[in-house]
């Protein structure tokens, strides 16, 4: 028997349990990777080069898909301080490899669920609600609280923002035509582009979801993005083949979104 | 090394520092190359040249010698591999100029089809990649790149038998980088070329290096970051930035996110993105 400070006689047997599970937290965290390759200690087995890497360009068949599709996430988005391979479940099999950039953002995706040190997180591949787990350190990720989201509401041409709950600006918006919709889905940034090379608007946000029927689009895998457009002729219309076209000072609002940033689309 | 033969070739008209962002959307390399490494120049297609001259870890070499007969090549090629950095250097590169190709439309030309001064990719790990290419002439004609593109305008009719893409910098996904400094396409166009036909969808790669880069992603305050978006040394002038993996400071002072934009605010709050230069296809 151990006798506490309080002057209660406790077992020692929670005494020994909580060293243990002090012992089994640390494993988690030691980083250590044992092979160049393949990251941190906890997932040291896994070979990256053979896994294709979670961005807009590719496909992934064998994610797990969001059953969520338009619940609100607690606002964490993680980035990825080194590239991490991404599992269909928890302790589950690796499907493909999350790199520290998205084009040339740095990687911050949405946390769509937790369960102890692993994540449940949102993926910029197709298809459309692909998601999958990480297995985070704290070295390894950074963790950011994001108290923004938005939401494009397709049938009422419109995009909101919200900070905290609350609701900051609403904008009018063009969507895709009857042929190429935009998806629905709870889509988020994956980036925030200077284009240099179309014209028709200077930053491009392009989104994590793509086209659902347009397999790819100038020179592209189909990824649907928030833009700008020259004329205010989009307003109030289906006429994009995908994108969300907003006013340009949408955009300059839209453009301070955290990387990460949930963007629900309802019909 | 290759730094003091770059100064010797001075600046010319057309010459320019391709230091600049690269364009393309991210390519996952899934077996990536060997790094360190480099090579001069390789070239995929109906003529299949292996990398050449190859170098890895710690090694030098250079050659005169372009073994594909076919490519009719010609050029001084430089490859270097030590830890830490890579770099390659092809000068007075003339690519397919045995029949030199005559294309309807453009007044004859000497030389090669492909024509360069010198082109040259580098690797380093605190510095990433860049490359370098000097006065390069496609069918005689001057072909200007602009500092921080990808690609440079091709005149008609060229258009439809060449292309280019010039810096590709690729991030293999294994914390090195590769930067492929000229890249060339030919494309179905070339099928009416006397010299070319046959060789549509040929590609050739000059001057490549692979290192590992150092990621340096915590900005917070760091030296040329832009946490506080005041534009000062991050790569808003189009120095270094690449593909996928770790951008350089316009300052040089070594790598990082740009912006911050890597980790989050002193608050915990997730930071304020900065758009980066570059190109998204998206569904318009």
């Amino acid at each position: 028997m151990v006798r506490t400070s309080s002057g209660v006689w406790r077992s020692p047997v929670l005494v020994v349990v909580a060293v243990f599970a002090v012992l089994m937290s640390g494993c988690g965290g030691s980083g250590e990777a044992t092979s160049s390759k393949s990251g941190s200690a906890d997932n040291v087995d896994v070979d990256l080069s053979e896994l294709k890497t979670a961005t807009t360009e590719h496909k992934l068949p064998d994610a797990p898909k969001d059953k969520h599709r338009h619940a609100k996430t607690d606002g964490e988005v993680l980035h990825p301080t080194e590239t991490l391979p991404v599992f269909d479940a928890v302790d589950g099999d690796p499907i493909a490899k999350l790199p520290k950039k998205q084009l040339k953002s740095p990687t911050w995706v949405p946390v769509i669920d937790k369960k102890d040190d692993w994540a449940h997180i949102l993926l910029p591949t197709r298809p459309n609600d692909s998601s999958g787990w990480i297995h985070t350190t704290k070295d390894n990720v950074e963790s950011a609280h994001n108290d923004y989201r938005a939401e494009v509401d397709l049938s009422d041409f419109s995009i909101t923002t919200f900070h905290k709950g609350e609701q900051t600006h609403e904008y009018e918006v063009g969507i895709g035509k009857e042929k190429h919709p935009t998806p629905t889905g709870r889509a988020y940034i994956i980036a925030s582009v200077d284009e240099q090379e179309d014209d028709y608007s200077p930053v491009i946000l392009p989104l994590s979801v793509h086209s659902n029927n347009l397999t790819t689009y100038g020179g592209g895998p189909g990824t649907v993005g928030i833009h700008t457009w020259p004329d205010n002729s989009f307003l109030g219309e289906e006429n994009s083949d995908g994108c969300v076209r907003v006013t340009s000072s949408a955009l300059d609002q839209l453009v301070k979104l955290p990387l990460g940033t949930v963007v629900d689309i309802v019909d | 090394m290759s730094k003091k033969r770059l100064a010797a070739l001075g600046a010319s008209a057309a010459s320019a520092a391709l230091v600049g962002s690269a364009l393309f959307a991210p390519t996952a390399v899934a077996d990536g190359p060997h790094s360190p490494s480099a090579f001069g120049i390789a070239a995929d297609g109906v003529i299949d040249l292996q990398p050449t001259p190859y170098v890895e870890d710690d090694d030098e070499d250079t050659t005169i010698d372009i073994p594909a007969e076919e490519l009719a090549g010609s050029g001084t090629l430089t490859a270097a591999a030590h830890p830490g950095e890579a770099s390659a250097e092809v000068e007075d590169l003339s690519l397919l100029g045995v029949d030199v190709p005559e294309i309807p439309g453009l007044p004859s030309y000497s030389g090669g089809l492909i024509d360069a001064d010198a082109v040259t990719a580098t690797c380093d790990a605190d510095d990433g990649v860049s490359s370098q290419i000097a006065n390069l002439e496609i069918a005689g004609q001057e072909i200007p790149i602009e500092a921080g593109d990808n690609t440079a305008p091709i005149p008609g009719p060229l258009d439809e038998i060449v292309d280019i893409v010039v810096n590709q910098q690729l991030d293999n996904g294994d914390g090195s980088m590769t930067a492929n400094a000229l890249k060339i396409t030919l494309l179905d166009g070339a099928e009416d070329i006397p010299g070319l036909s046959g060789l549509a969808g040929q590609t050739i790669t000059v001057a490549s290096a692979t290192c590992d880069v150092n990621d340096d992603d915590d900005n917070g305050d760091g030296d040329g970051d832009n946490g506080d978006g005041d534009g000062d040394g991050d790569n808003g002038d189009g120095n270094n930035d690449d593909n996928n993996g770790d951008d350089n400071d316009g300052d040089g002072d070594g790598n990082g996110d740009n912006g911050g934009g890597a980790a989050p605010n002193d608050d915990g709050s997730a930071p304020q993105p900065e758009p980066q230069p570059g190109h998204v296809a998206v569904t318009g």
